[in-house]
Parts: C-alpha cells; sequence; structure tokens
C-alpha cells in the first residue's frame, strides 16, 4: 500500500518534465477481449483519453510520463509510456483481496494466516439495502444473518459459526473504523449498524477464528466484524455520485384466518342458527389483515463528493457523503426515515511519515413503530364487525367498533369501557398509535500513524475514537384509545450514552533479507462505555372528571398518575495486546498475539483474562516445486489455534447489592419514617468471570485458472469453558431461583465451504457464480453442578419451559412430549406418546426433539452480464431448524372463538379449526416444533449500465447505472407459519417481512 | 512532539482507568447500602405485591401470576368444594380435579413466591442495622413463621433455610433430631419428620416473636402502624397452627393433642381490643348505601371505614401507591364478569373485570341454603333480598350472582365462567362519597389474618375440649354479624359449614377440610363436584398422598438434596 503511495508521489514530481510524445496502446482483460471505454490518464495533467470499441488507444504526452489506465470493475494500471503499448487489466476483486483490515492493521491477503473473509459490498447484485446487515447476508460460510423482522429499520440477528455462548450475548463484536461498537444499540434505534449508511461501506471483514479474533480478547469469541468506510484517493479529481432508489413494499404472505362468510358458517354449525351465539355474530364482513396493511413506498438517495488534493509534501484525500432513506411500513402507519451524513479526510504529511485518519460520521433517525398489536389482534378480531360504526357507543374510540362494556369507573361522559377480553380493533391500534423515536448519532474517529524519521521500520499508531448517541421515545396517547383510554397520557422516554475508545500501539518490521519478514506489534486500549436516560409519563383525569379525593377537591383535569424514572450504567475495559510475525521465505508464515483484558463486570481476583493465539500458514503454490503446475494459481494451507473471551453478560456490575423502588405507585408504607421505598436483595455472584472459547481452526485456500475457481474451505473446533449461563439455582440459596454463573462446556465443530467460479468471461459476456456452505455441530458438553440439563429460556403456554440446554444435545433443544395422531393425520388433543411405557403421561415421557439452530446453512449467488447489461440474484439457504409454532399453539383453543364468558367472539385458521382442539393447555407437543428449513431467493437485480451519457469535447460526461430489483422473492419451505425465518426459534404475530420491488439509479459524475 | 503527548496521554489513562474498573456500578436504583425501613417494608410487601416496580420478584416472565395471595388462593381454594376455574392455564386445571403435579406451572409459582419471601425475611433478620429495632425483628420474624407455616401446609417437607449461603439448602426432615443421615427411610417418614421439625420451629418462633411484638391493638388505615403485625397476629397464627396440630404431627387432623393450646389462643385474641366488625360500628352512609358489616371488610374503603377493627393483618393496596395485579385486583377481576354487580347494587369499582374465571362449586351454595337451585338465575342483590325476607334463612354472607348461571359448576369449559354462581365478594366501591384513587388498581386491603377466625378457631378447639357452650357463643357471634339466625347448638360439622361460609375464597378452605378428614384419601366420604376429576355432583376420592402438593420439577432439577414428596412421580 505504501509502496503503491510512493510511486504515485514520485509520478507527481516527474510530470514537469514534458515533450511531446504520441503513445498507442491496446488494453485487454486477462482474457485477451478488448476492453471498450476503459480510460487512460496521464496523472496529474488534463491529458486523457478512452478506449475505443477495439480497446485501442492514442494518446499525446511526454516521453517520461507514465500514464493511469482504468476501468470499472477492473483493477486500475500506472505505466510508463512506450510507444506501443499492450496493457493487460485484471479484475477489481483482487484489489480488495491484496490488502485486508484486521484487528490492529491490515495484513496482505497472501500472509494471512487466520479464518478471515474481506467482502467489498456488490454493489451491482443487490436488492433493497437499507442497513449494512443487508450487504453480508448469505455471503460468507458460516455467517447467518436474519433480520428480527420485517419492520422499517429493524435490527438483525447476526450469528458466526453458530454463537459460543449458552446466555451470555452471541452477537459477534462490530468495529466500524476502529471502533468497537456495543451491541446494545441505542434507545430509538434497532441495532448499531442501522445508523450507518450502507452506501458509505468499502468493506467488510468477518474473523472467524481464534487465530485472527484473539486479539480482541475478551470480546471476540462470537466473532469480529470489521467494517471500513469509504475514502477519498490521492491525486483524484473531485468526483460526485448519486445513487438512489425508489421502491414499493407489499405483504408477502398474510395468516390465512376465516373470512367473514366462512366465520359464520362455522358459528352457525358448531352452535346452531338459533343460538345466542349466531345471533350474536355481526353483519360485516372485514377482512382485517387487508385493513392493516399497505403497499409501503420507500426512496432512499446517497450524494458523494470524493477526491484528493495534494502538493509535494502534503496530500489530502477527502471523501463527503450525504444520504436519505425514507421507507414506509407495509403496516399502516409504521415508517422509518434516515438522515446519515459523513466525512473523512486523509491527509498526509512529511512524506507519508505521518499520515491521519479523520473519519466523521452523522446519522439522525426516526421511527415510527406503527401499532404492532395490531398485527396479532388482525389475526383474531371477529371479521364480521365493522371497522367503524355510527353507534354513539363507539363515539369514544373515535368512532372504531369495540368489544365494550359499560361502565361506571370514568365519568358519565364514559358510559363504555373496552372489554380487555376481545382484540382490540387493530385499526383502531393503528390510528391511535402514539410512540414516535427518534436517535441521533455520532461517530468519530481520529487514527495518527507516524514512521519515525531515519527509522522507518517503527511506526506508531493511535486512534481516538468517540461515539455519542442520544436516542428517546415520545408518547401521546389520546383518551379516546385502547392505549390510554380515559386518562390519556403523554411520556418521554431518552437515553444518551457514549463510548471512549483510546488505542495507541508500536509496530516494528523488519526484513532481515529477502527470506525473512518480521513485524511485531504492541499496544494499548481503553474502552468506556457509559449511558443514561429519564422517563415520565403522565395522565390526568380528563375535565368531564367527577370524582373527588380523599380531601374532596374534585379531579377533574388534575394529574391522575405520574411517574419518573432515571437510570445509568457503564463498562470499562482496559486491555493490553501484541501481534508477532514471521515470514520465511514468503511461503510460511507464523503469527501469534496475545490480549489482557481487565474488564469492569466482574470482581477483583476474576477480571483480568488473556487470551493468546498461535497460527500457521503455508503457501504451497508458492513452492518452488510447484512452479510448474500453472493451473494451480493460489494454495494455502493454514492452522491456527487461539483462545478468546466473553464477557457481556447483559449485566454491567458484579457486586452485591439492592434494588430500589423508583416508581411511586408501588410503595409499602409502613410504620413512622417510612414512605414506603422498598429494597430488594438481588441475586449476585461474586465468582462471576468470563467465559472462555479454545478455537482450532484447519484452512485451505485454492484457486486454479488464474483464480477463475477458487475455493475455500475451513474446519474448526470450538470449546466453550466456564459459560455463562442463568440456570436455574436451589430456591432459598439467594435472591432469585435463577442466577448468572460460569458454569458447563458447550463444544461447536464445524465445517465451511466458498467456492467461486467465473466460468465464463469474454468481450461481451461475464458469469459468476458462487456457492457457500456451513456445517455446524454444537453440542452441550457439561453443565453446572452436575446437571444434565437446564432451561435455555423460551417458554410457551403458560410459561411452560420448552427449550432446554442437556448435555449430549445441542443447545436450545426442545424437549417435548411425542404428540399422538389420528388416522387422518391430525394430532389428537392431549394425547401424548408412553415413551417409558409407565401407564403415565409425565415429565419421565418427555424427549429431545430437534433444536433451533440450523446445521446447515448457506448462500449462493450468480451475476451475468453481457455488454452492459447485467444479472444478478442471491440465494439462502438453512437446513434442519426448526421453529415453534406459536402462532398456531396460541390459537388451539377453538372452543374460545366465541366465548361467552368474556363476552367476545375471536378468529382462526380453517387449520386450527379442523384440528379442533378446545385447550391451551398441551403447549409441550411435538406438533408444534416444526421444521423451518427453507431456500430463500433474497433478490433478483437487472442493470444497464452506461458512460459518457452528455460527453463532450471538455468533459467525459455521467456514467452510471439504472437497475430494477426484487427483494424476498420467494420462500421454499415445508413450515407451516407465515415465515420460516425466525432467529428465536419461535414464530409469533411478528412484523412480517416484505416483498419489495426497486428501481435505481447510480450517476458519476 | 506527538510522540510524547501520545505517551503523556498514554500513563494519565493507564492510572485513571486501572480505578476505574472498581466503578462498575453507577446504576442509580441500585445500591450496596442497606436500608432497614425498605427491607423491612420489603417483607410486607411481597405478601401481595408482585416485586418492585411492577416487575418479580423471582425469575418468571409473568409478574402478574407472582404474587402470593394469588397463589394461596389457586392452591387452597380449587382444589376444594367452594371454588373452581375454567381457564386452562397453568395448572389450575390440576388443582381443579386433584391431580397436581411436579411440572404445574402454578404449584411452581406458589413455591418460588413463597421461599423467595422466605429469603427477604432471612436477610433482614441477618442484617446488623436491623438488630436495634427488637420490634422489626420480631415482625419480621412472625412473617416467616408465616410463610413457613403455609409451605409446611402446602408442602410438608420443604427446603429448610434461615440464613443465605452457597450450601445448597437441606430439606426439613434434615433438621429433626431423629433423622440419621446413614438410615434409609421411605419418603412418608422423611415428610413425616419434616412436618413435624418445622411444627415445633414455627410454634417456637411465633411465641419467640410475641413477646417483642407491639400490643394488639387495631388501626385504620389512617395509623402509620397500619398494616404491621402485633401480639395478636402471632396468637392467631398460634392458634390455627395448634388447631391443624394433628395433620401435621399425625397426618390425621382429629388426632390433636393441641386441642387446648388452640382454644386458649384464640381466646386471646377475641379478648384482645381486635372485634368482629359489626352493625354497631357501622357509619350512617354506608347502611343508607345497603352496606352490611360483612360487605365492608371487602370493600375499597376497608382500611378507613371502620372494618379494619377486625384486620390482625391487613395487606395493603391502594390505587395510587400500593398497586399490584396479583393482590386483592385478582380477587375482582377473577371472579367478576362484565354483567355483574355486588349484593348491594353496585359495579366493582374498577375497570379490571373481565377475566371472569372463578365460580362457586354447588357445594358452597348448599352452605346457605337447603334448595341452592334458587340462586340461579337472580342477580347478587336479588339473592340477598330472597334470603333476607326470612329471618331464619337470612345470611349477609350469601353474595351469589346467579344470572346467566348454572347451579353446576360443569362442564369446567370455555363457558365455563356460567357454570357455577359467581361471587362478587371483593369490590372496589367506597362506602362514602369518596372516589377510589383510581379507575383500575384498587383500594381495597387484603384482611390475611382477622378476627372471625379467632372465633370459629376457638368454636371448633372448645367442641374438642368438651366445651359446647363456649362454641355456641363463639359461633353465634360469627353468624350474629352477618344477621343470620343462631342455633340452639353446633357440631364439629357445623362449625366446618360455618368456616365455609364465613371464609369463602379466602384461602383457608383445603387445610379445613384436611384437618376434619373430608379431603384426601379413598375413603373420604364427603365430596362435591368435580372432585377427583369426577363429573358428577359429589365427585370421587383421590389419593391421600394429594393433601400435600409435589415439589416443583425445577426445583427437584436444581436442588439435588431433595426428595420429592411421597406419592409423586420423580424425575428420572
Amino acid at each position: 500500500m505504501k509502496k503503491t503511495l510512493l510511486i504515485i508521489a514520485t509520478m507527481v514530481l516527474t510530470v514537469s518534465a514534458w515533450a511531446q510524445f504520441t503513445v498507442q496502446g491496446t488494453v485487454v482483460d486477462q482474457t485477451g477481449e478488448p476492453v471498450i471505454g476503459a480510460t487512460v490518464v496521464v496523472p496529474g495533467t488534463t491529458i486523457g483519453t478512452v478506449t475505443d470499441f477495439d480497446g485501442n488507444f492514442t494518446l499525446e504526452t511526454s516521453a517520461d510520463a507514465q500514464i493511469t489506465v482504468s476501468y470499472v470493475g477492473y483493477k486500475p494500471q500506472t505505466l510508463a509510456v512506450v510507444q506501443q503499448m499492450h496493457i493487460v487489466l485484471s479484475e477489481d476483486a483482487e484489489v480488495l483481496e491484496d490488502v485486508v483490515v484486521i484487528g490492529y492493521g491490515v495484513a496482505k491477503k497472501n500472509d494471512m494466516t487466520g479464518s478471515v473473509t474481506a467482502l467489498k459490498p456488490d454493489e451491482k447484485n443487490r436488492g433493497m439495502v437499507t442497513s449494512a446487515q443487508d450487504m453480508i447476508q448469505g455471503k460468507i460460510a458460516g455467517v447467518n444473518v436474519s433480520s428480527s423482522s420485517g419492520e422499517p429499520g429493524a435490527g438483525a440477528q447476526i450469528r458466526i459459526r453458530g454463537g459460543a455462548s449458552l446466555n451470555a450475548s452471541n452477537d459477534p463484536l462490530i468495529v466500524i473504523d476502529g471502533m468497537p461498537m456495543d451491541a446494545s444499540g441505542t434507545s430509538g434505534t434497532s441495532n448499531p449498524l442501522a445508523l450507518v449508511n450502507p452506501n458509505d461501506i468499502e468493506s467488510f471483514t468477518v474473523l472467524k477464528d481464534a487465530s485472527a479474533t484473539a486479539i480482541y480478547g475478551s470480546r471476540g469469541s462470537n466473532g469480529v466484524i470489521i467494517i471500513t468506510t469509504k475514502k477519498g484517493a490521492k491525486n483524484q479529481k473531485p468526483k460526485v455520485s448519486y445513487n438512489g432508489s425508489f421502491s414499493l413494499s407489499t405483504i408477502a404472505n398474510k395468516l390465512d384466518v376465516l373470512s367473514a362468510d366462512e366465520y359464520r358458517d362455522y358459528i352457525k354449525t358448531t352452535y346452531g342458527e338459533n343460538s345466542a351465539a349466531f345471533k350474536g355474530l355481526g353483519e360485516f364482513n372485514t377482512d382485517w389483515q387487508k385493513e392493516i396493511y399497505r403497499v409501503g413506498l420507500n426512496h432512499d438517495h446517497n450524494v458523494s463528493l470524493s477526491g484528493g488534493l495534494s502538493n509535494k509534501t502534503v496530500s489530502m484525500p477527502y471523501r463527503v457523503s450525504l444520504g436519505y432513506t425514507g421507507q414506509q411500513g407495509i403496516l399502516k402507519g409504521s415508517d422509518y426515515r434516515r438522515f446519515t451524513g459523513g466525512f473523512s479526510l486523509n491527509p498526509s504529511f512529511l512524506k507519508d511519515h505521518l499520515t491521519f485518519n479523520i473519519n466523521g460520521k452523522y446519522a439522525w433517525s426516526h421511527t415510527n413503530r406503527g401499532g404492532q398489536d395490531a398485527i396479532d389482534a388482525a389475526f383474531s378480531m371477529d371479521p364480521t364487525r365493522p371497522v367503524t360504526s355510527d353507534d354513539p357507543a363507539f363515539e369514544n374510540w373515535g368512532g372504531y367498533w369495540q368489544w365494550i362494556q359499560p361502565t361506571t369507573v370514568y365519568d358519565p361522559t364514559y358510559p363504555y369501557e373496552r372489554n380487555g377480553e376481545g382484540s382490540a380493533n387493530p385499526m383502531e391500534l393503528i390510528a391511535h398509535y402514539p410512540n414516535d423515536m427518534s436517535a441521533n448519532v455520532l461517530i468519530g474517529n481520529i487514527e495518527i500513524d507516524y514512521k519515525i524519521h531515519g527509522f522507518e521500520d517503527l511506526r506508531l499508531h493511535a486512534n481516538f475514537a468517540g461515539d455519542y448517541n442520544m436516542g428517546g421515545e415520545f408518547v401521546n396517547k389520546s383518551p379516546q384509545s385502547t392505549y390510554g383510554y380515559y386518562y390519556g397520557g403523554k411520556g418521554e422516554s431518552k437515553t444518551t450514552k457514549y463510548s471512549l475508545l483510546a488505542t495507541a500501539y508500536a509496530q516494528y518490521y523488519k526484513d532481515f533479507n529477502e527470506n525473512h519478514h518480521f513485524d511485531v506489534m504492541a499496544g494499548y486500549e481503553y474502552s468506556k462505555n457509559r449511558w443514561e436516560g429519564n422517563s415520565w409519563n403522565e395522565d390526568y383525569y380528563p375535565l368531564t372528571a367527577v370524582g373527588t379525593d380523599d380531601d374532596g377537591n374534585p379531579l377533574a383535569g388534575t394529574t391522575h398518575y405520574a411517574s419518573t424514572s432515571h437510570w445509568r450504567g457503564q463498562t470499562i475495559l482496559v486491555s493490553w495486546f501484541g501481534r508477532a510475525n514471521y515470514t520465511l521465505f514468503n511461503r510460511y508464515m507464523l503469527t501469534a498475539t496475545v490480549r489482557a483484558d481487565g474488564s469492569s463486570r466482574f470482581a477483583k481476583g476474576h477480571r483480568w483474562g488473556v487470551f493468546p493465539s498461535a497460527a500457521f500458514a503455508w503457501r504451497i503454490s508458492d513452492e518452488p516445486w510447484m512452479a510448474d503446475v500453472k493451473e494451480i494459481s493460489d494454495f494455502k494451507l493454514r492452522l491456527g489455534w487461539g483462545q478468546t473471551g466473553q464477557q457481556d453478560t447483559g449485566k454491567e456490575y458484579y457486586t452485591p447489592i439492592y434494588q430500589t423502588t423508583t416508581q411511586l405507585d408501588r410503595l409499602y408504607p409502613l410504620g413512622p419514617d417510612n414512605d414506603g421505598t422498598l429494597y430488594r436483595p438481588l441475586v449476585y455472584n461474586e465468582d462471576l468471570t468470563w467465559e472462555t472459547t479454545s478455537t482450532w481452526n484447519l484452512g485451505i485456500d485454492f484457486g486454479i485458472f488464474q483464480q477463475r475457481l477458487t475455493l475455500n474451505l475451513d474446519m474448526y473446533k470450538r470449546n466453550t469453558t466456564n459459560l455463562l449461563c442463568t440456570p436455574t439455582i436451589p430456591a432459598g440459596m439467594n435472591y432469585d431461583n435463577k442466577m448468572l454463573l460460569n458454569a458447563g462446556e458447550l463444544e461447536n465443530m464445524g465445517i465451511e465451504l466458498a467456492i467461486v467460479g467465473r466460468p465464463v468471461q469474454t468481450k461481451d459476456w461475464f458469469f459468476e457464480l458462487g456457492i457457500n456452505g456451513a456445517y455446524n455441530h454444537n453440542v452441550v458438553k457439561e453443565l453446572y453442578g452436575g446437571r444434565d440439563m437446564i432451561e435455555a429460556g423460551m417458554t410457551v403456554g403458560m410459561q411452560k419451559n420448552v427449550t432446554y440446554h442437556k448435555v449430549g444435545q445441542p443447545a436450545n433443544s426442545f424437549w417435548v412430549y411425542q404428540q399422538v395422531y389420528d388416522e387422518n393425520g391430525r394430532p389428537v388433543q392431549g394425547l401424548y406418546v408412553d415413551r417409558n411405557g409407565d401407564g403415565n403421561i409425565d415429565d419421565n415421557d418427555r424427549y429431545f426433539y430437534k433444536s433451533i439452530a440450523a446445521p446447515w446453512t448457506g448462500g449462493g449467488f450468480f451475476k451475468l452480464s453481457y455488454k452492459n447489461w447485467d444479472l444478478g440474484a442471491n440465494f439462502r439457504f438453512s437446513i434442519g431448524n426448526y421453529v415453534y409454532n406459536n402462532i398456531v399453539q396460541s390459537r388451539m383453543n377453538t372452543e374460545v372463538l366465541y366465548n361467552p364468558s368474556k363476552g367476545t367472539y375471536s378468529n382462526s385458521t380453517r387449520e386450527i379449526i379442523a384440528l379442533g382442539w378446545t385447550s391451551y393447555e398441551y403447549p409441550l407437543s411435538d406438533y408444534f416444533v416444526q421444521n423451518a428449513s427453507f431456500f430463500k431467493c433474497d433478490n433478483i437485480t437487472a442493470g444497464y449500465n452506461f458512460e459518457h451519457a452528455g460527453k463532450t469535447d471538455k468533459y467525459e460526461g455521467i456514467s452510471g447505472r439504472v437497475y430494477l430489483s426484487c427483494s424476498n422473492v420467494f420462500t421454499i419451505t415445508k413450515y407451516k407459519g407465515i415465515d420460516p425465518e425466525q432467529a428465536g426459534g419461535i414464530e409469533g404475530s411478528v412484523y412480517p417481512r416484505s416483498r419489495t420491488y426497486l428501481v435505481g439509479l447510480n450517476l458519476n459524475f | 512532539m506527538k510522540k510524547l503527548s501520545i505517551i503523556v496521554l498514554s500513563a494519565v489513562m493507564l492510572t485513571a482507568c486501572m480505578y476505574d474498573l472498581d466503578n462498575g456500578n453507577i446504576d442509580p436504583s441500585a445500591t450496596i447500602q442497606p436500608n432497614v425501613n425498605a427491607l423491612y417494608s420489603k417483607c410486607y410487601a411481597s405478601l401481595i405485591l408482585e416485586g418492585m416496580d411492577g416487575s418479580s420478584d423471582f425469575s418468571t416472565d409473568d409478574a402478574g401470576k407472582s404474587t402470593f395471595l394469588r397463589n394461596l388462593f389457586n392452591a387452597n381454594e380449587l382444589s376444594t368444594d367452594e371454588a373452581i376455574c375454567w381457564w386452562t392455564d397453568g395448572g389450575l386445571g390440576d388443582y381443579g380435579i386433584n391431580r397436581p403435579t411436579p411440572s404445574s406451572d402454578a404449584i411452581r409459582y406458589l413455591y418460588y413466591r413463597m421461599i423467595i419471601n422466605v429469603s427477604y425475611c432471612n436477610h433482614f433478620l441477618s442484617l446488623e442495622e436491623a438488630q436495634d429495632d427488637k420490634v422489626k425483628i420480631a415482625e419480621v420474624r412472625l412473617i416467616r413463621a408465616y410463610l413457613y407455616y403455609q409451605l409446611l401446609d402446602l408442602f410438608g417437607n420443604p427446603p429448610f433455610i434461615t440464613e443465605i449461603s452457597n450450601e445448597m439448602p437441606k430439606q426439613a426432615h434434615t433438621f429433626n433430631t431423629a433423622y440419621d443421615a446413614s438410615k434409609t427411610y421411605s419418603r412418608a417418614e422423611l415428610m413425616s419428620m419434616g412436618r413435624n421439625f418445622l411444627f415445633h420451629w414455627i410454634e417456637s418462633e411465633l411465641k419467640t416473636a410475641e413477646a417483642d411484638l407491639m400490643e394488639a391493638q387495631p388501626k385504620t388505615d389512617a395509623d402509620v402502624n397500619y398494616g404491621r403485625v402485633d401480639k395478636a397476629a402471632a396468637w392467631l397464627l398460634l392458634s390455627r397452627l395448634y388447631l391443624n396440630a394433628g395433620t401435621y404431627l399425625n397426618d390425621d387432623g382429629q388426632n390433636n393433642p393441641y386441642w387446648q393450646e388452640a382454644l386458649d389462643y384464640s381466646e386471646m385474641v377475641i379478648k384482645s381490643p381486635y372485634k368482629l366488625f359489626t352493625e354497631a360500628e357501622q357509619h350512617s352512609e354506608a347502611k343508607m348505601w345497603d352496606f352490611t358489616p360483612y360487605d365492608m371488610l371487602f370493600c375499597g374503603d376497608n382500611g378507613s371505614n371502620g372494618a379494619s377493627v377486625e384486620a390482625i393483618f391487613p395487606l395493603k393496596q391502594d390505587g395510587k401507591v400500593t398497586r399490584a395485579w396479583g393482590g386483592t385486583m385478582f380477587f375482582i377481576a377473577a371472579m367478576w364478569n362484565s354483567d355483574m354487580l355486588t349484593a348491594y347494587g353496585m359495579y366493582a369499582g374498577t375497570s379490571s373485570i373481565g377475566w371472569a374465571g372463578m365460580r362457586a362449586r354447588p357445594q358452597l351454595a348448599e352452605k346457605f341454603s337447603s334448595t341452592p337451585d334458587v340462586f340461579v338465575g337472580k342477580s347478587a342483590e336479588d339473592n340477598r333480598l330472597l334470603l333476607e325476607v326470612n329471618p331464619a334463612t337470612r345470611d349477609d354472607r350469601a353474595i351469589f350472582w346467579g344470572e346467566g348461571h348454572t347451579l353446576s359448576c360443569l362442564p369446567n369449559d370455555a363457558q365455563g365462567f356460567f357454570h357455577g354462581l359467581a361471587i362478587p365478594k371483593w369490590s372496589n366501591q367506597y362506602t362514602t362519597d369518596k372516589t377510589p384513587h383510581d379507575g383500575e388498581y384498587v383500594d381495597v386491603d387484603f384482611f390475611l389474618l382477622r378476627t372471625a377466625e379467632a372465633y370459629l378457631n376457638a368454636a371448633e378447639a372448645a367442641l374438642h375440649t368438651g366445651d359446647a357452650g363456649k362454641a355456641k357463643t363463639y359461633v353465634d357471634a360469627v353468624r350474629q354479624r352477618a344477621h343470620a339466625a343462631v342455633k340452639a347448638s353446633y357440631d364439629l360439622d357445623d362449625v366446618l359449614d360455618e368456616r365455609a361460609r364465613e371464609f369463602y375464597f379466602e384461602c383457608l378452605r383445603r387445610p379445613d377440610l384436611i384437618r376434619n378428614n373430608k379431603f384426601g384419601g379413598l375413603s373420604v366420604s364427603y365430596g362435591w363436584e368435580g372432585k377427583g376429576g369426577s363429573e358428577t355432583y359429589s365427585g370421587a376420592p383421590f389419593e391421600k398422598y394429594y393433601n400435600v402438593y409435589p415439589i416443583p420439577s425445577t426445583e427437584m432439577m436444581a436442588n439435588t438434596n431433595l426428595i420429592q414428596n411421597d406419592g409423586y412421580t420423580e424425575i428420572q
């Protein structure tokens, strides 16, 4: 990298010598096909041209000049001129692959010893991209990204190699321009990635194995994703680009509930035409799901300006970008708007001895989550009722029809209240949704890199980064709404959070001779994460209120209820780290790293952890005896071992403490001088410490035919010990029945394979095909206190634990009863297989049946281009993941479709009604644990690229691209619920993922 | 220069940050300094509230189901001739058919709630700062003894913990001096040893606490000490413990060496300033609105309307400052639906009225009328009028809503709320023209211990000690307060029925039936509709081991010291 910079700098100096000289040349690609329209310029001058239809060009310049040849998708080349030139451009992908950003530094791809995948966002083959996570979904073997829902601005669950923990966080560490982000996000937004404009991302580096992540120590167990943002380039003319899109989102899959007529028929057949049940039905036909959903309109605009200023000693690349995203959710009333702005400056001084990397990013987002309770309500709401009604009884809900009952609790203006046992009117929930969320985020860093004058082998590096964010939620409940009936109410909740990071390291390079390269790095890091928040809520007696308080004062207009709360927390991590690399003969590479972390989450004596790693790589293809095997362009073997930790326990301190009452409505005043504040001794564990994961990784990188076919294979074994988990503990031993402790051992073994092939690569045609797949086997080896199983956290029905961690089984396995089916294949209510044959059905008849996590996952893509046209698609699969279908379970009792006890009706699906169960008592049946393997087409995109639009003598014209795309195209699955992709392994009534049709435009001026 | 500044900066940071690691806790709602008052209040509050700010005190995903009272109701009422619930969730159905299982959610909530409450008491009692206030220490000791009393009654042989430690808790039987760890015992023998140990421990704790407690004195909620227990609470609990001693010591409620003690301690209460709340103490406005004295024990303003003269241990609720989902709100919400009115013709006074789950079994109505069908089809007010017409049938305590309901409580299905009479006994109405503090959260205090129990305990014990005259005096007093006609004499069955009339739905029924050998046991002839899961009017008997509940399976998995109660399946 540095070398290239030097060349460019030298070039600047040489331009001054000037003599006329004609250059004729041809530009071809690696296959020998001419490259049409490639740009040929003399850097630092205004001299330039483009290649013609046969890839030829002619240029007048001075004899000692150099030219730079560039073309979109290819690696630019700078060459000294000769009269006849034949220039072969190679593909751009290699540019990225050359140098990869790793933890605390960069490494040449060739020299990497760990399992590291670098990914440059694919600008062409992509669908709707709102967040950075959308760009890596399905792209990397062993990395699973699953958006949490279809809500605009929603977060995602990212798992690298299946996650190493049971109860501690399994989220990978995300590092943006050197700043490790706090996984908990900001109030007012969903996750830290949601606030980085994806158009600003230059590259992702995913560190998967411990030899690569151990440098992140106690935060490295679940992998690391390093995001680098785009920068300007030296000596580049100001370049303006625009990326924009317009899209429509529609509902992909609804729940198939009964229509109004079907519902009437059902009631008629079940209860009879003369029954109270039938007579009590409404006469309307309302499709509630149709009412609540809409076609969402989205648009997205991004403008960037980049370039580089320079003179003899100082250069200053820059990039400035602005972005705006506006999304309407498919649920009426939900929307998301985001504005982002960012800049990066990379000045260098003193002949590149002193370089700076200064980044600043700002994001503002506004989310209106919409009345999401309407989604569940629309499944259940009686379809024979109208959306609105003129009946004065509904006046107090703004005319929205509701299940109501007379009341005297309020005042004569409010003679009815909602019967809370029936569904609220979904449209009322949407119309009167009171919340508004917004967030402001500022992230910045200054990196300083200094090569010591006269001792250039030593480099000092410092990074100061900060992240400040402020998010809030505002509530304004109408007295005419389900959410704030009668008393109305206002409230606000705000959190301010900041993170500070200071890193300093020194790196020493030494090439002893051609065959021995050595470098060592040592550093220190301090990071602090602090947050603070306030909230208040108030509601009021309306002016119509007639009552009096205990002292006889009228209540009308007074505050009925008020509360405030305040919270604050921090975590601090202090670290030392180092890395040494040794390369012999350019083909044997050794890397060792170590990091020591001290975490404020643990008590003295349990606080510091040391995380070492070592790795070895062998570039077999560079062996002299391989020189003759021309077909093999790359063959490398990697072996690594390392230890990493996990300290994100969800708790920020370790001390034995009391929790105090913060709300003024839950007091228990008792005796003199006692205002009723309560203290609760909290469960605590002073012996708590981080969990440790040891990983072995064996990898093979293989490429043939000049990398037209590449293959990456990784095998790993990870053992996590001292697992942080929260099992049930004996009652009375501490202050809770569950406690966070270090317990047990978990093993993950897996294999990952990624293959990319470019079978067709001609002048007009290009075809690339990639597939990646991963297998991960996860098994619990040991648990706390000699026990062999603990609850894993998913509860169903009335808080029945259904998932367990059991020794010998995968984590999060379902422990269920085996359902008995009738001759028609329908599950018989309450009938389970007596597996132990003792004549009783009890816990001893439960068995382990499947688990949440998919053992097999992967993705694939293809890209096809013909001249200026291109077509691409991305796919993703997951095999063997099981989902608990809670949509069905929570509606299993068909008797309550008509519920006179509570005075309500509710809707259901044909399937559930056909089963005819009359109870919710059997949620532990394996019937509800359903195979949710899926194959999804995430997007299909077709585009047309153009150049030189509006070209004049002086202006090269506009280049760009127009494209059409469809996201969430189709899903193939046997799963019986709405969407098999459920990160938590249970499907309730979540905001459905939409199908999006998009038209986009990129312009480069 | 830059190099230097980096070095200096790093050095400064290094020192600062090592110190920082000790300062993780800056949470304003968490402190390491104990607060005696707040920890003392906590021991009381956890008998009725969910926890802090509405969250549960123990790990469960439904805070509203974690409360003590709600779980005590489920365990002691749904399994008896008084109440039934049609909700198909959480083990309530198992209670209703007398088939409790270790995996029952309801039993799990009950168990963890009581033990976490014991932990709070253990913590308070161990607190150095708390030792100076002997009265508070005695109160918390009494609360802990009460909790162990309930653990003894419900679970027989629970773990016994008096201090928080890293040791895995051991079961009560291991503390019995007769227990020899090297021997093997049957589960029935372990149960017997555990019950025996707990009985004597509770007895001694209550007696120790009694010495330091405040003098017996009823209070109203205007008094700062309202809600605190005094000597009368210790006496009444001792009376209850002795009354049931046969059950705990001999597994036979009638084989009881402590009848005299039961009588003595209940009479100490009767002679104390605590009284039955009678018509004489009613304020005029309440009479004008047709509130009976009995109604006023269960009203929104029961802490201030005079009824608290009977409140030996009131648990506080207030729509503004002491809110809870599973306290008295449960006793309204779960037992009402939106059609109902009280016996004095009013709405519930809270908007939480639609859970519509609990109803009476017909045997409860039988306690008030030999022809209980008469209650069917009538409002609670009409039923009161119906009985009032005849002084021989009058009884203020018969609060039955029969409109739209059947007498039979079966089938116990989704229409179940209409099967069986509904009980609008509790309401949030005020007996004055004041307004309840909230439209939803109620102001009704729950009288966990009230004077009437001392009267009926004394009457029952007196029959056993051969003093039938004394028994009549006490039963008469209770009946007269309810404007019910007195009888010439009462036998044990009469007293048991009187307890049903006086205390129905107040969480006392299961031990009363067990003591009288009318609960578990295949030879028990007393039955009720749905008993033992039999869908007949008088049900079917069930095994006696169901007299105590199983230890929850989650606890059995977590605490390897425990042995499951006799009769129940152990997890393999």
